[in-house]
């Protein structure tokens, strides 16, 4: 704790700093400025604080760049730094978006201290720049400040009238504050704190864990019954000896493992395995096939042994005793390095390189950074150990060194792929929980919260939602949520408050809870841990209104045909979800499940194939592997958008996920235009469709009269008009960017042959801290 | 010649189904099948997409059309092999449901399958009886398969077989090769093979071909010939045959003589063909009326019919719209300054701002900056008929240093000294060797194997995208200087045929939703294309062997992959769809229709086109649902500006790439969407039924005036499903 009391006496002092400076400074800056900047009522420039959120520093006459090219429509206000967040007060307005999603957390203008990956201060005049860390000391005046952001944005302010010093300290202080010594400097600590001093205790920030939460958070052994019930794991028990972790560090409290592997037994392998994690049940499939993941073993001279001891079990666990595969993935997949590597360079040329001088060799650039290339080999492997699940019905042990990186990745996409359950919002919500939060996937690390280790930084979490993403654009209709939502999420883990994000494992959150509650005097009470809202609970950060922007009207509308007999199917597991799937995509059921061999007719094929292949010499050799027949056999069936779905993989199937990657980027902005323009039509026609279902429902029911209840209980963004003569065009706001805007979010610094552009496209990645620090042109 | 009813699937309950006529089906056709089902529920319905067609008697295919991408892949296949949807009646379609209250589900029967085309036979489209058919039709099927000998060739009206040759190898580059029989008509070759157990038939319009090739295989034995067919649609089929010594005529050499009927002194198949549709697609476009709808004569611009015997220039149609002010005399000097007499006409009005975009050929101002007063005071008046801005802005759609070559050889460029208040422009594309080049670069890249590694970089390599990008660059610019600026744009490139058109009917699809429509889109290639002699012939080489002309360049190709782009980035702005594009494409090549026969209006006119052959949209015409666009809205007087970026431009591989099997499209959103349009269209009957009720039971109003009403409810149903 004594970090942590050093910075705060740090920052209380700098807070006084403050008060006297800027006192003077302000008028100092009205006296010379009064007739270029605006008049504004200085006093009514104020931040909007949160529970548990302080002010540290703010300065005046800050102007944030709006476009690259003129500084007209840049904007006049005030730049305060807070212990959650760098905000930007202003009168002046952006041309108001009809659509502007109102976070109920952030402003505007404002990022989280979390999200700002690097503090770049420039003085112009002396043709100086310095990127900030913590604690750090700036020898010239800075007449700019560029935020470069983990979520692609740009920011830029400008110093040109605001008072030297108190910009000077307004700049160190993000900078400190967005590298926060210890865990519990991060704003979600003080923030959900304060609950527990309310009087009010229960309602104070709406915190409410689970409760009223349909997503499975997987903390109690409850979850993880109903998780065995619905995939029919009978052979699988919950084991609780990591209660209080005991046992191992990083596992949760508990987990599921076979049911002929008693307590004591895996007391005694525990130790051989890396961090003591016990190989831990994901999922199962119908078959009976279980997915399990497992670290490596640790004790070379028990390998052996061991490893016999839980496959034989997993094996046992099997209703058809089939054997166990073991896919490497450390083999098999780019390490976390690869993949912040490959962002880096995608990120330079999303939004750092100059627009049109990247326009010719995009494609080339886009093949160089390697982003989509371990996008696909993540499918890829992800599709290949479905197979080994649903067509060689074994069992799967995903392999990792610590089985908590690669192996989240991949554990979700197969059960996306296999369990249509998971393609639901809340399905999904709990797969992530599960294999992810659960399993303890180092989210502190791997987003460098703390931005202590460049090394441990990686983009796993994105690089999963972009193949989501890429399954849900090939299958749009399969999923319950949109892109918008898969987005929102990405963008949520740069917002320091959720549990979700928040933490290495289970057992870190519950430590520095209990660390945090006693320095700070918190009784919790009943709860074990502070309350941090899990990421879930959406109306931490949207509106009613807002949240439908993540209903997927392609999948509502489907519901819709389930209920419209009025029996409600649930979407819960496949097996129970055949009759659905004939109402739209016209499989016969009884058909669908296997009662044709795939290999009937291929044997005979393959024969044809095999007896050319030895006089043709103008045919392409093709072995063709069994996973790669059964993916050209499941390709040659109808789809079934409620049982498996594998992705196309070839490289002109997968696209860049623009919404994600090109959001803030103004040149690449299509307007009025985009997917979102049909999915606009989608959303007004299921919205018309929930209506007359309405209507429907209230003629069958009482034979009253229809009312307008509707309007409110939609699901829908984009509401039907009540006298639609003609399909609507699509409102003007729309653009390939909604529900985002480029505007004021991606100031590129300088224009081209200014000395910081230079600077900046002759570095080859994104700005790291080592190379840069205190250079000068 | 039978005759054949085909009751259409409709998706509306409210609108009674499109009436499909009776089609002129060829020789000897039996009625086709019809196999209703009846009492099925609303669920099952949809289970029920199978698909049936049948085959020319006596044989029967039944085909299947599997749901979601499978029936689009299946559809953009199947616009590649044009017979099979001119003779078969039926478009193909992707479901078939029987809405009427009836509860009905009808197995629409269509005389022929679509699904052969397939050169990729195994994957995909193949036909899999026992998987999905419900029981009853499967028997069907069954017995209509026993009983199908399947290698009977379906020819449309007027073709004719002229060779069939027995156990020709096909060697697919994707699945192996395959042995059966090939058929040569005057139309197409016609490859089928029954060895597996799904018939595996390749069907390419003789049209497409490009070049005949004897390529060796000896690997197949001594008497064994092999041939590559090359074409123009990015496939390049191979076959191998055993060499017949009592036979005289070589298959190659038929094939050669029929694929290139104007090099062997035949003429070619579009005026044997003898289809007939209901609706009559050479009546399309009419000019004056097209002029009309942009109002047009005014008092500035007139319908001129000085070229009405095409004197002044012969590759201009017979009505243009010159400037009211100008007299015959100043028109004839103005056309022997401009190359090939190519004169500024007029090619659209803006209906509010009266900028006009003007077309013409480079002037001839050589390298001794020669001038032309008529031409100077011309242009001056083109700028004068727009009260809104005292600019002109010309459009050069060439590179500059190319446009300076020309100058030195008579061409050039409008000098700004002469030519006052007049800025020209430079859109830098390159000329049509270069494109030429461009799409046989990509073609090695997409056919037959694909590098997954170098994909992207190789995509780059070629550069066609890259050209893709300065075409719509050039045409944004053009739209925005004539929206945004209320100037009048003059465009030219060297001959004004090309790039030009390339150019202004890009600018106009931007400009006016009129073109966006699929009847305004047919009119703006018959007009901006067709009519100001885009020729076609030459840069096509319909019918003729010599492929290494230098006249030859996918322009057209290239114009329309711009519409798809277009189209990418605005899904509901346009009211036709990918296969209305790949279908035009399709019959760029096929010689089975007139439209695009020719390089000009007066040679199409001297052929007497419009009564010897049939036009394209003849064909589109009788079908349009399976052409329209169901996200399709009305952006009704909406100026479109597509980015011309590569980070939004895409390869369009359900062109360039349909051959793969493996590059299968992904699941089309329009399909879920049509399925909501049909729960909908549902959901209003029933609700329209229970009002019935109520205001029957009760003689409330009030009601009815809360209730939503249907019957004027809701977006206007595509019927096509």
């Amino acid at each position: 704790m004594h970090t942590y009391q050093r910075l705060k006496t740090t920052f209380e002092f700098m807070e006084i700093m403050h008060l006297n400076a800027s006192s003077t400074e302000e008028t100092l800056a009205l006296k010379t400025d009064s007739n270029k900047s605006p008049q504004l009522p200085i006093k009514k420039l104020e931040a909007k604080l949160l529970p548990g959120e302080i002010v540290v520093n703010e300065a005046n006459f800050v102007k944030k760049c709006i476009s690259t090219e003129s500084c007209q429509d840049d904007l006049w206000g005030k730049l305060v730094c807070t212990n959650f967040k760098v905000s930007f007060i202003t009168h002046n307005s952006l041309p108001r978006q009809k659509f502007q999603c109102t976070h109920r957390l952030l402003g505007e203008h404002d990022i989280p201290l979390a999200c700002v990956e690097q503090v770049v201060t420039v003085n112009e005049v002396k043709g100086k720049q310095k990127i900030l860390g913590s604690n750090q000391k700036l020898k010239f005046n800075p007449t700019e400040l560029i935020l470069y952001c983990k979520d692609f944005r740009i920011i830029r302010f400008r110093f040109d009238e605001a008072g030297p010093e108190s910009v000077k300290k307004v700049c160190l202080a993000i900078a400190h504050y967005s590298h926060p010594a210890d865990p519990q400097l991060l704003f979600g600590f003080e923030y959900v704190g304060k609950r527990y001093h309310g009087s009010t205790g229960e309602t104070v920030n709406g915190v409410d864990p689970g409760g009223g939460l349909q997503t499975p958070l997987f903390d109690c052994s409850s979850d993880w019954d109903r998780e065995i019930k619905r995939t029919g794991a009978s052979e699988w028990r919950v084991c609780t000896i990591n209660q209080g972790y005991f046992i191992s560090p990083s596992l949760p409290e508990f987990f599921v493992v076979p049911v002929s592997l008693a307590d004591q037994d895996l007391k005694q392998y525990a130790c051989c395995f890396y961090s003591q994690r016990i190989p831990l049940w994901c999922w199962n499939h119908s078959s009976g096939s279980a997915l399990v993941r497992m670290s490596n073993i640790s004790d070379p001279l028990q390998q052996r042994k061991v490893e016999q001891r839980i496959s034989s079990a997993i094996i046992k666990s099997h209703p058809l005793r089939s054997d166990v595969f073991k896919s490497d993935l450390d083999k098999n997949l780019p390490n976390i390095q690869d993949i912040q590597a490959a962002l880096l360079k995608l990120r330079q040329i999303c939004v750092i390189e100059p627009f049109e001088e990247s326009e010719e060799k995009w494609l080339s650039s886009l093949e160089s950074s390697r982003w989509m290339e371990y996008v696909r080999t993540f499918l890829r492997h992800a599709v290949d150990v479905v197979y080994m699940l649903e067509s060689r019905h074994v069992s799967v042990i995903l392999l990792e060194k610590e089985d908590r990186d690669l192996s989240c990745v991949i554990s979700c996409l197969v059960q996306l792929m296999c369990d249509p359950h998971c393609r639901s919002l809340h399905g999904f919500q709990g797969l992530i929980q599960k294999e992810w939060v659960m399993a303890g996937h180092r989210f502190l690390d791997r987003c460098n919260h703390l931005k202590k280790s460049d090394k441990e930084e990686s983009p796993l979490f994105l690089l999963f939602l972009d193949c989501v993403w890429q399954l849900w654009n090939q299958y749009p209709a399969a999923f319950e949520f949109t892109e918008v939502y898969l987005t929102v999420l990405g963008d949520s883990m740069w917002v320091p408050v959720f549990s979700t994000f928040l933490f290495n494992c289970p057992r870190q959150r519950a430590e520095h809870s209990r660390d945090f509650a006693s320095s700070k005097s918190i009784h919790l009470g009943q709860d074990q841990a502070l309350r941090f809202p899990p990421v879930w609970d959406w109306s931490q950060q949207f509106s009613l209104k807002d949240q439908t922007l993540f209903n997927n009207p392609l999948y509502v509308g489907k519901i819709a045909t389930c209920v419209q007999n009025g029996t409600v199917k649930t979407f819960t597991h496949r097996r129970s979800k055949k009759n659905y799937s004939s109402t739209l995509r016209g499989v016969p059921s009884a058909l669908r499940n296997g009662s044709l061999g795939p290999n009937d007719t291929l044997s005979r094929r393959n024969s044809l194939i095999l007896r050319l292949r030895s006089d043709l010499s103008q045919v392409r050799e093709q072995q063709e592997t069994p996973s790669e027949r059964f993916i050209r056999d499941w390709f040659s069936r109808p789809i079934d958008l409620q049982g498996l779905l594998l992705p196309q993989l070839l490289p002109s199937h997968l696209s860049v996920w623009k919404l994600y990657f090109l959001r803030w980027v103004p040149e690449a902005q299509i307007p009025q235009g985009g997917p979102i323009t049909a999915f606009h039509k989608l959303s007004v026609l299921t919205d018309e469709i929930e209506m007359l279902q309405n209507q429907l429902r209230q003629y069958k029911g009482a034979g009253c009269t229809p009312n307008n209840q509707h309007m409110e209980h939609s699901k829908m963004y984009f509401k039907v008009t009540l006298t639609p003569h003609q399909s609507p065009a699509p409102p003007e706001y729309l653009s390939s960017s909604f529900p985002f805007s480029p505007v004021g979010n991606l100031c590129r610094p300088g224009i081209t042959g200014t000395p910081l552009s230079k600077f900046l496209s002759g570095a080859k990645i994104w700005l790291s801290t080592e190379t840069l620090a205190n250079e000068t042109i | 010649m039978e005759k054949q009813q085909h009751s259409s699937g409709s998706d509306s309950p409210v609108l009674p189904p499109v009436p499909r006529k009776p089609r002129n089906l060829g020789i000897g056709i039996p009625a086709s099948r019809q196999d209703s089902v009846d009492s099925l529920d609303s669920d099952e319905r949809s289970d029920c997409m199978a698909h049936f067609s049948d085959l020319i008697s006596p044989s029967v295919i039944f085909s299947l059309y599997p749901t979601g991408s499978h029936v689009e892949w299946c559809k953009q296949l199947i616009a590649a092999t044009i017979s099979s949807q001119i003779s078969g009646g039926v478009p193909p379609e992707a479901i078939t449901r029987e809405c009427k209250v009836g509860k009905k589900i009808d197995f629409r029967v269509s005389r022929r399958t679509n699904l052969r085309s397939l050169d990729s036979g195994e994957d995909g489209c193949q036909f899999d009886s026992d998987y999905e058919l419900p029981s009853h039709t499967t028997q069907i099927f069954k017995d209509a398969r026993k009983q199908a000998p399947m290698d009977e060739v379906p020819l449309v009206p007027g073709e004719t077989i002229t060779t069939t040759v027995k156990d020709v190898m096909y060697i697919c580059p994707f699945s192996g090769a395959v042995t059966g029989t090939l058929t040569v008509t005057d139309y197409r070759l016609y490859f089928v093979s029954l060895e597996r157990d799904s018939p595996f038939i390749l069907d390419v319009n003789l049209g497409a071909i490009s070049r005949l090739e004897a390529i060796s295989v000896q690997s197949l034995g001594e008497n064994t010939s092999g041939m590559e067919i090359v074409c123009k649609d990015m496939r390049s089929p191979r076959f191998a045959y055993k060499k017949e010594p009592q036979s005289n005529l070589e298959i190659l050499d038929v094939l050669t003589k029929y694929a290139f009927p104007l090099s062997n002194e035949l003429s070619l198949f579009a005026f044997q063909y003898k289809e007939q549709f209901p609706e009559d697609g050479w009546k399309v476009y009419d000019p004056v009326a097209e002029y009309k709808r942009m109002g047009l004569p005014n008092e500035s611009w007139t319908i001129s019919k000085i070229n009405s015997n095409y004197e002044v220039c012969d590759t201009y149609p017979a009505l243009l719209v010159i400037p009211t002010s100008i007299t015959e005399d100043e028109v004839k000097r103005v056309a022997s300054f401009r190359v090939k007499h190519r004169i500024p006409v007029l090619s659209w009005i803006h209906p509010e701002t009266q900028a006009t975009i003007v077309r013409c050929s480079q002037p001839m101002v050589g390298p001794t900056d020669r001038r032309c007063k008529e031409d100077e005071h011309y242009l001056q008046t083109i700028m004068d008929a727009n009260a809104q801005s005292h600019k002109l802005t010309i459009f050069d759609g060439r590179q500059s240093n190319v446009a300076d070559n020309h100058k030195a050889k008579d061409g050039g460029y409008e000098n700004g000294s002469f030519y006052p208040n007049m800025e020209l422009k430079f859109l830098k594309i390159p000329n049509i060797h270069v494109m030429r080049e461009s799409l046989r670069k990509l073609k090695e890249v997409v056919y037959p194997i694909i590098d997954e590694q170098r994909w992207h970089s190789a995509i780059d390599g070629t550069h066609w995208l890259e050209h893709i990008r300065l075409l719509l660059a050039g045409a944004v610019r053009i739209a925005d200087k004539v929206e945004s600026s209320k100037s009048s744009v003059v465009v030219h490139c060297s001959d004004g045929w090309d790039r030009t058109a390339q150019l202004t009917s890009l600018a106009m699809l931007m400009l006016d939703s009129y073109y966006r429509t699929l009847r305004g889109f047919q009119v703006l290639l018959e007009k901006e294309w067709i009519g100001f002699g885009h020729k076609f012939a030459a840069r096509v080489g319909h019918g003729d062997e010599n492929h290494a002309n230098s006249e030859r360049s996918p322009l057209f190709v290239q114009f329309i992959d711009c519409v798809w782009q277009m189209m990418r980035q605005f899904p509901t702005a346009f009211e036709f769809n990918e296969l209305f594009l790949i279908t035009i494409l399709d019959h760029l090549y096929s010689c089975l229709f007139g439209t695009f026969l020719y390089n000009s209006e007066q040679e199409r006119v001297e052929k007497a086109l419009n009564s010897k052959t049939v036009s394209l949209w003849s064909y589109i015409n009788s079908q349009p649902e399976d052409f329209t666009n169901p996200f399709y809205v009305d952006y009704e007087n909406h100026v479109l500006y597509p980015l011309a970026t590569l980070r939004h431009l895409e390869l369009w591989t359900g062109y360039y790439v349909r051959w793969n099997p493996h590059m299968r499209p992904q699941m089309p959103v329009h399909q879920n969407l049509k399925e909501l349009l049909y729960l909908r269209a549902e959901l209003q009957r029933k609700v329209e039924e229970l009002q019935k009720e109520v205001s029957s039971s009760r003689s409330v109003s009030s009601s009815s005036e809360h209730a939503y009403s249907p019957s004027h409810g809701g977006t206007p149903l595509h019927t096509s499903v």
